[in-house]
Parts: C-alpha cells; sequence; structure tokens
C-alpha cells in the first residue's frame, strides 16, 4: 500500500495507514475459507452491520437476526468476493443491504395481508393501510442515507492515526488546522494533506458501498 | 485522474486539490488556474460535488454510534457453521407455523420478549411471534387440533367472571351467526373461549387470531380442531390494547405463518 500511494503522490504524506493492507489480508483468508479470519472480520465490522440493521429495522431482535445471516451468507459466499482494499466492507454492506430489504419486503407483504384482512371487518375503519407500501418505501430511503453515514463513521474509527484524529479533530471537534497542527505536532502543510486525502478516501470507500 | 497543474482545459485538477475546493479552502490554497478549470470542467465539478457530499456525510458521522450485537449472535453465526456439512444447513431454526413442534421451537425465544409481538417480527427466524402466544402455542402444541375443551366451564368453579363477549358472525353480505367468543376469568388465569358454529369452508386448519381494533397489528392464539370450541390464554392487557376483534380464519397447508385473508367467522369483543 505505502509504495503504491507514494508513487500516486509521490510526497512525503503517505495514503493510507496500512489499514487497507491489513483489510486485504482478512479478505483473501475468508475467501480461502480460514475462520479466524471470519472471526476477525465478525469482531471488526458486526458492529456496523448491526448498527445498519437496527436503525434500518429498529427492533433488536431482527437486527441480530439480520446480524447472524448476514456473516452466514458471507462465509457461505466467500468465494463470490474479490479480495481488493476495498471490497471487504462494500461485501459485508451489500449482503446487510439485501438482508434488510429482504425483511422489509416481508413486513410489506404482512402489512398489506393485515390491512386486507381487516378491510373486511364490516363496519370498521378499512381506508388506511397502516404501515403500508409508501411508509416502507420511505424506511429504505431513509436507510440509505443511514448506511452511508455509518460506513463512513465505521471507516473514520478504523482509519489509523495519525490521519484518522486529524479528521475527528477537524471535522467532529471543529478545530482549525492551525489548531491541529499545534495539537498534533505536526506541520501545517502535512495536517492539510492528510485531511484532504482522508476525505478523498473515504469518498472512495462511499462510492463502494453504494449499490 | 491525473495530478498536473494545468490551464483550464488542460489536465484534471489534482485530487488534492478538488478535496481543498470542497473543503472551502481559500486562494492561497488553491490557485485561480486550477478553480477556473474546475468552473469550465464539468467532471471536476462533479468530483468537487461528491466530496462535498462525503464532507457533509464525515461531519454528520460524528454523532453516529455503534451498538454491538450480543455474544450470542456470534456463538449463533459459530453453530450455524459448525452444524455445516456438504449441504448447508439452514442460517437459523425456522418453524414451521402450524407444525406440531411449534411448542418446543417456543421454548427458543426470549421470554423477556413482549407478550404482544408487532406483525413485522412475526417471520423472523427465531418466531418471536410463536413466544408471543407461548402460552397459546403450548396449548396447540399436541396437534392442530389445538385446545381442546376437557370440560364444561360452567363446571370450572364459582370463580368464572366474564371479561367481555362478542357472537361471531361470517363476514359475507348477509352475515350467518357463527357462535360466540368470551373472555373470562378463571381464578388467576384469562381464557379466551371460542365456541364456533357452522363455520363452514373449506376442510383444513382452523386458526384463531386477535386483530387490534388499530387495525395494523394482530396475533395467533393458535389452532382450533374444526367445529369443536376452544380456550387459548388471554393476557388480559391485549383487552387494554385494543386487541378486540377475535377473527376465525381458514389457513391452507402452505407453511405461510400469516393471515391467509380467508376469514369465516369475525366478531369484536365487547367490555
Ligand atoms: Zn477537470
Amino acid at each position: 500500500m505505502a509504495s503504491r500511494a507514494g508513487g500516486l503522490y509521490g510526497e512525503q504524506v503517505s495514503s493510507s495507514s496500512g489499514v487497507e493492507a491489513d483489510v486485504l489480508d482478512l479478505a483473501t483468508g475468508l475467501r480461502d475459507g480460514d475462520r479466524e479470519c471470519l472471526a476477525e472480520i465478525f469482531r471488526r465490522w458486526s458492529p456496523l452491520v448491526h448498527t445498519i440493521a437496527l436503525r434500518s429495522l429498529g427492533t433488536h431482535h431482527e437486527a441480530e437476526d439480520v446480524t447472524q445471516m448476514v456473516f452466514i451468507s458471507a462465509w457461505r459466499s466467500r468465494h463470490t468476493l474479490t479480495p481488493t482494499e476495498n471490497a471487504l466492507p462494500a461485501w459485508l454492506v451489500g449482503i446487510t443491504r439485501h438482508r434488510i430489504s429482504d425483511r422489509l419486503g416481508e413486513r410489506s407483504r404482512e402489512a398489506r395481508k393485515v390491512a386486507s384482512a381487516v378491510a373486511m371487518v364490516p363496519g370498521s375503519r378499512s381506508g388506511g393501510s397502516p404501515g403500508g407500501a409508501s411508509a416502507e418505501a420511505a424506511d429504505v430511503d431513509a436507510a440509505a442515507g443511514v448506511v452511508d453515514r455509518l460506513v463512513v463513521a465505521q471507516q473514520l474509527e478504523a482509519m489509523g492515526d495519525p490521519r484518522g484524529a486529524i479528521l475527528r479533530l477537524a471535522f467532529h471537534e471543529d478545530l482549525t488546522h492551525e489548531q491541529i497542527a499545534e495539537r498534533t505536532g505536526l506541520p501545517l502543510g502535512t495536517v492539510k494533506s492528510h485531511l484532504r486525502r482522508g476525505l478523498a478516501q473515504l469518498r472512495k470507500t462511499l462510492e463502494e458501498v453504494r449499490p | 485522474m491525473s495530478a498536473h497543474d494545468g490551464p483550464p482545459s488542460g489536465p484534471h485538477a489534482a485530487e488534492e486539490l478538488l478535496a481543498a475546493l470542497a473543503m472551502g479552502e481559500g486562494p492561497e490554497e488553491v490557485d485561480e488556474t486550477t478553480r477556473s478549470h474546475v468552473a469550465a470542467c464539468d467532471f471536476c465539478t462533479s468530483e468537487v460535488a461528491a466530496l462535498r457530499e462525503t464532507l457533509a456525510l464525515v461531519v454528520a458521522a460524528g454523532a453516529e454510534t455503534f451498538t454491538a450485537p450480543p455474544a450470542s449472535v456470534w456463538a449463533a453465526v459459530s453453530a450455524g457453521l459448525g452444524a455445516e456439512t456438504s449441504e448447508p444447513a439452514p442460517p437459523a431454526p425456522r418453524v414451521a407455523a402450524h407444525g406440531p413442534s411449534g411448542a418446543e421451537s417456543a421454548q427458543l425465544t426470549d421470554p423477556s420478549d413482549a407478550v404482544v409481538t408487532p406483525l413485522t417480527r412475526r417471520r423472523a427466524p427465531v418466531p418471536v411471534w410463536l413466544a408471543a402466544t407461548a402460552a397459546a402455542v403450548a396449548l396447540a402444541a399436541g396437534v392442530g387440533i389445538g385446545t381442546q375443551v376437557v370440560g364444561d366451564p360452567e363446571e370450572s368453579g364459582p370463580s368464572v367472571q366474564v371479561l367481555g363477549s362478542t357472537e361471531l358472525a361470517s363476514l359475507d353480505d348477509s352475515p350467518q351467526a357463527r357462535g360466540s367468543a368470551q373472555v373470562q376469568r378463571r381464578d388467576d388465569r384469562v381464557v379466551l373461549r371460542v365456541e364456533p358454529s357452522d363455520l363452514d369452508g373449506p376442510e383444513g386448519t382452523r386458526e384463531v387470531w386477535l386483530i387490534n381494533t388499530d387495525g395494523s397489528r394482530m396475533v395467533s392464539l393458535g389452532l382450533l380442531a374444526a367445529g369443536d370450541a376452544g380456550e387459548f390464554d388471554f393476557p388480559e392487557r391485549l383487552l387494554e390494547q385494543g386487541y378486540r376483534i377475535v377473527d376465525i380464519s381458514y389457513e391452507p397447508d402452505d407453511g405461510d405463518p400469516t393471515h391467509s385473508g380467508q376469514s369465516l367467522a369475525r366478531g369484536t369483543i365487547d367490555g
């Protein structure tokens, strides 16, 4: 990673923290059937998968089901993973989206069934279809924004220092570049470079993750 | 994308400069040549827009926290893989809705789950909705025959108190009487006693449901042997929560645990 990045940018700030190379190893191990790799992948990404599911579905029970299914699916379909430095999170999030949308689809069908069963009650309020199709569509839209935010948050957490720390100081704690330089003891130019590259790096991750 | 400075018509702006623009940095960081290229270049303009969007997400991401799944999830994943043979096993125990194994499966569920389960959860791999009606399922266990009434309720002692009741009727244009249902308190127990009559409908399973008057939730109480009365444990708070519509459906043997949409009788509990 470092040499590729150095070649691309030809500068003193390495493009990545080495985290991706590690991720690449995990992806390769998973594809090759190493259960230890699955365990490590679970350790690192199950909070992301579980939180996406929780935010999209709203119940702990369903979120846990989905998380369980995602990692079992990941194991079973490991041969479909092409290990690259960014592929693994995107691949996991893709599986997560599928599981969530299956679940939302079941909800919609169920809601329609109740609505039609209830509609047969003489004199009942039969007009509304509670939790109907439009509500589900809104759920799905909202879920898309949630996934983006969570993926970025997870990537920020996983990003090695100093880059991760610099990004958090700038964007979550609103420190100026000068304050960050002072706080970290790094040259101002280095701070700026980390911010720009960090932003570009996150944007690439996001693009991979989007369906 | 190449990383050279150039005239507006030349190569695209370097990624770092695009990021600097997205962060709103001034002319001391991004020179005028680059700015005019970007302004004239659709590609660079859209790159800056995408980076701005990422920036907004980075800022918003600061408020996000993660909830790790409980340890039971990894245990379930492990177990799922451990059971794996050349034939992949299903990811989680799935339960046939009307199978005789329902009662055992109900034990898998978390007793802390509420008695009333939203419909949306009924198809979870671990069948919460069965837990929701665990008591009823346990009654239904022996069969598909549900809950045969053993004794006559009038004989069950002086402590029977009727909390509410309804006549049942068919749902067609000229409703036929189809029996009755009563919520009864007997000592510490509250039951829904369903006494259907002339249900008609196809041969097959009869299932008793409670539909909430809000029209958006229902729970299955269990199965009913055709033509027979049945009793189902009935958590009293269901009434307070609006589960007042008793519904008897015909359920084809299709493995689908949801209401078939074919109601044979219905009535709303008064009181
Ligand atoms: Zn350009």
